[in-house]
């Protein structure tokens, strides 16, 4: 079972309880971690932290009363294996006999009245002896997909496009066809950065509603739409300024140089101080659109807007 | 004739167990990918008879997480980390809330 399921949510479930429903004794504060799975004396361990992450939580200040709201009781976290019995009188090694379709005669799961459950579900099979597979089988085979699955990610393989393909080709074309369902998505993708007079394909941060957050593609080169769309641009990016929005925007435009992937967030650290003078003194009082750009319009440019909605806006965001 | 001595045996605890995990991770390393995959599908196939058998949303405990649902059944992405349940690092992040589920919890009783 994966630390994310047998602590790490425990210990979130704990102190969301804590918050939303405090107990008149916090002492100690109450917690559920997998008896089997976590020793008393870690469990012990666990429970004399919760107090302090009580308080930096506390201090937060968060939106208790809504979340109360939504959450009428308390959390508990339940722990489902390969291993767990299912109700539905299924057991958890029968293939999907619970989702086979039919319902009938399959039993509803038993009802919690004091609190909402929180399944956490290890979706892998144990291989034993340490071993990472046995007979084809993978443990944990969607871990660390950076290492094996050459660009493959979760959505493109999910999507209707290519999943029954993957799933019947042979090891030899895999890589092959990968390449192919990368490249299309990334070109499908990319297909937002239309030529002159077409509008900016920007995403809007509520509720603010002034912050807009785009890839960078979009904007370069196309000043005079930029200019027209917004009243500031800020870049993150390693390609040098880009004149054409530098002129369309009337100076209005920021540009942090950023390298791409890790060395990026650390570029930003040391350019982000640059945005003060620029929000501060450039970007005109009352202005309506402000668009943060990078890359992939979901990176860095998406720290940038939070700082700059951080920093810059007020409570309701304006 | 006693069992011949294991490298295990003469090298520290602590460097066997690198060395386990340098082993496990080349092994790992060359596992095929369509493995892998028929591997995800099945562990998906589990996940979702879980949600059925509950009647209850999937929420993906992102990156892994996804691999193991398909895309119109994932209600919403977390991010809990390992790393804040490890021994001795136990934490509650501030900066990853995870208000996201508490929303779901609520819309749909767990």
């Amino acid at each position: 079972m994966p630390d994310a399921l047998s602590k790490t949510v425990p210990i979130w479930c704990a102190i969301w309880n804590a918050l939303l429903f405090p107990s008149t004794s916090e002492d100690p504060i109450p917690i559920h971690l997998p008896p089997t799975t976590v020793s008393a004396s870690e469990r012990a361990q666990i429970t004399s932290r919760l107090p302090t992450f009580l308080a930096a939580a506390r201090a937060l200040n968060l939106p208790l009363d809504r979340l109360r709201a939504q959450l009428k009781k308390p959390l508990r976290p339940l722990w489902v294996t390969r291993d767990s019995p299912l109700p539905g009188g299924t057991d958890g090694d029968d293939e999907g006999a619970a989702a086979e379709g039919t319902t009938e005669g399959v039993m509803p799961p038993p009802s919690f009245p004091d609190f909402h459950p929180v399944i956490l579900c290890t979706a892998s099979r144990r291989v034993p002896g340490g071993e990472a597979s046995e007979g084809g089988y993978v443990q944990g085979a969607g871990d660390d997909s950076e290492g094996w699955a050459r660009g493959l990610t979760a959505p493109l393989f999910w999507g209707a496009a290519g999943h029954d393909a993957l799933l019947r080709a042979s090891e030899a074309e895999l890589p092959g066809l990968i390449a192919e369902m990368v490249k299309e998505a990334s070109c499908s993708s990319a297909g937002g950065a239309g030529g002159g007079g077409s509008v900016v394909d920007a995403v809007q941060l509520a509720p603010a509603g002034w912050v807009w957050v785009c890839a960078a593609d979009a904007l370069r080169g196309s000043g005079a739409d930029a200019g027209q769309q917004f009243d500031a641009v800020v870049e993150c990016g390693d390609a040098p300024p880009d004149e054409s929005l530098a002129k369309g925007l009337k100076g209005r435009y920021l540009h942090l140089k950023c390298g791409t992937g890790k060395l990026g967030s650390r570029d930003l650290r040391n350019e982000i101080s640059k945005i003060e003078e620029f929000v501060l003194r450039r970007v005109p009082e009352g202005a309506r659109k402000l668009a943060v750009c990078c890359q992939t319009g979901k990176d860095l440019s998406v720290g940038v807007a939070l700082a700059v909605l951080c920093l810059y806006a007020d409570e309701e965001g304006e | 004739m006693s069992k011949p001595i294991q490298t295990s045996d003469i090298i520290f605890p602590e460097l066997s167990t690198d060395f386990s995990t340098t082993l496990s991770t080349l092994k790992r390393a060359t596992l095929s990918i369509s493995n892998r995959l028929r591997s995800i599908s099945e562990d998906a196939e589990f996940v979702c008879a879980v949600a059925d058998a509950y009647r209850r949303p999937l929420v993906a405990n992102e990156r892994c997480g996804s691999w193991y649902i398909p895309l119109e059944r994932k209600a919403a992405s977390a991010y809990f980390k390992s790393t804040d349940g490890h021994t001795g690092e136990w934490s509650f992040s501030l900066r990853r809330l995870n208000i996201q589920v508490l929303e779901v919890v609520g819309a749909n009783d767990g």
